[in-house]
């Protein structure tokens, strides 16, 4: 992805607009479904992301901005989908996830009870500090990065993180007796 | 409990793996529906010259945003009290209008922001819908902009038709914020939830449970040509007489707060596993003093840790009868002090 790319895009360019974002696909994904939980939710997050970033290209006056920018974009999005959508029926019945720091080398059952405490635990956890965990612990993105993303100050995103990681291991903590 | 960065990570990359690998993704091109929006005559945000005319100008700045205060306290009222949360950020709650008794300079302190709304009766909508159609606009607007960063909203017609995309536009939300800037949001709606409050005229909170049926053969389920549709698998008469249904004819829970739920209602135990209900109705779907967005859950939860969750595609039958205990977890959005949430006719068994 390059700048050009940005220029072309923001100036109406289509093909240009499908480059960027074909390279975003990845990433998109990654973060809109361990975000969300779900294939559904994650599909609308990045569709409206689409549109989103397309409808306010024009606005983005620095293309060098562009991924932080449009990670915004998307984490706003994912939160949006989250708050206003009935996710609990579905997390309900899909087995989603993986956790088995618990008991790595256990039974077959164990582990599947594990992956299923990890996302009852992390489902519980609001939509900030869900992206907070995901961007740090799954993107590895730096906290000024995390800071320049959420718009909140670095010392912000510090304690943020500390109190999703410390909810995170309460909730895991509740599933777990 | 303590997780290691590398357990963290490594859990995260497969809950995110599972679902993609869970839903078999190969259909989502991210390149075409890119290209479907660029191509679609969604209107493009011009670049705002009053926005450029700021740049470098904070005085200026500074003197309009009081400026343009002075003239909204004066034409539609005094300004809205800040919102007293520290959780409000971009994208934060919702907001409803104010119920009377949380109106007036003596009410107690609420999450109902108070904000003049200007123009909205005009569209047919009612006020809380007015509300809800604001909030939608504050969260939709990017980045988001949180309840005590708009002092006042006016709402018109949407512009002219454009792409549906499963969505049409149902309102244009003019925001005047408190430094001084406005910001000019579409709000669009698609298939309205059922507690929607901007999208649905008729939105109510809702209460769910239900139970796990097999998948149907057919579309359409229960038909006299596709008899599909299982019920659960039947528990042992043994067990079936040895089990604890859990049945609360009045639950009232206090809402203090905003935020998210997890009220312990009691405890069942289900004959061999199987849950053949969980049902509940509420007493007042549309309250005036507070809001719950995405329903109420009835959550069951198996005591033992080591089985899968209740609907689980992973459960087994349990051997006699399983404890369970019930919980009900929903997020609320709006509060005013003295609400009560009130549950009647719970059942689960």
């Amino acid at each position: 992805m390059t700048d050009p790319d940005v220029q072309r895009a923001r100036d109406g360019d289509v093909d240009a607009f499908v480059v960027l974002m074909e390279h975003r696909q990845a990433r998109m994904i990654r973060v809109a479904d361990a975000i969300l939980g779900n294939r559904s939710d994650a599909d609308d997050a990045i569709q409206e992301t689409l549109i989103s970033i397309w409808r306010e290209l024009p606005r983005l006056r620095v293309s060098t901005q562009f991924d932080a920018w449009a990670d915004r974009i998307l984490v706003n999005a994912c939160r949006l989908v989250l708050r206003r959508r009935n996710r609990r029926s579905i997390r309900e019945i899909a087995p989603l996830g993986a956790f088995d720091g618990v008991a790595r080398e256990a039974s077959h059952d164990e582990p599947v009870a594990a992956r299923d405490a990890f996302s009852r635990a992390f489902e519980s956890l609001d939509p900030n500090a869900r992206a907070l965990l995901v961007l740090r612990h799954l993107e590895d993105w730096p906290v000024p990065q995390i800071a320049s993303v959420l718009r909140i100050p670095e010392g912000t995103v510090k304690s943020r993180l500390f109190a999703a990681r410390r909810a995170l291991e309460s909730a895991l903590e509740h599933e777990g007796r | 409990m303590t997780i290691s960065d590398t357990d963290l990570r490594r859990a995260l990359a497969e809950r995110a793996e599972a679902v993609d690998r869970g839903s078999a993704r190969a259909g989502l091109d991210v390149g075409a529906m890119a290209r479907l929006v660029a191509t679609s005559p969604i209107s493009r945000r011009p670049v705002s010259r009053l926005r450029v005319w700021f740049v470098g100008r904070p005085v200026a700045v500074g003197s309009l945003a009081i400026a343009i205060a002075l003239v909204l306290s004066v034409t539609i009222g005094p300004l809205a009290p800040p919102r007293n949360s520290p959780s409000a950020e971009p994208g934060a709650s919702p907001s409803l209008n104010p119920s009377p008794t949380s109106s007036g300079a003596t009410a107690p302190r609420s999450s109902f922001p108070s904000m003049p709304i200007s123009g909205c009766e005009a569209m047919g909508f009612s006020p809380s819908r007015c509300a809800a159609v604001v909030a939608r606009a504050r969260a939709s607007a990017q980045p988001p902009f949180a309840a005590n960063e708009v002092i006042a909203a006016t709402v018109g017609p949407p512009p002219a038709p454009d792409v549906s995309l499963g969505s049409f536009p149902l309102a244009e939300v003019r925001l005047a914020l408190v430094g001084g800037g406005t910001a000019q949001v579409v709000v669009r709606c698609g298939l309205p939830g059922p507690s929607d409050r901007a999208c649905n005229p008729d939105a109510r909170i809702y209460i769910f449970g239900g139970v796990d049926h097999d998948v149907p053969c057919g579309a359409e389920p229960g038909g006299p040509d596709n008899p599909c549709a299982t019920l659960p698998p039947t528990a042992r008469p043994g067990s079936v007489a040895a089990a604890q249904p859990l049945r609360v004819a009045t639950f009232d829970i206090p809402l203090g707060r905003t935020g998210r739920y997890d009220v312990l209602v009691g405890e069942a135990g289900l004959p061999d596993g199987v849950l053949n209900e969980r049902s509940a109705r509420l007493l007042d779907d549309t309250p005036t003093t507070f809001w719950i967005d995405d329903g109420v859950l009835i959550n069951v939860r198996p005591d033992d840790s080591g089985r899968p969750a209740i609907g689980s595609i992973y459960r087994e039958p349990y051997d006699g009868v399983e404890p369970v205990h019930v919980w009900l977890v929903f997020d609320v959005v709006e509060v005013v002090p003295g609400a009560i949430l009130q549950v009647r006719d719970l059942v689960v068994r």
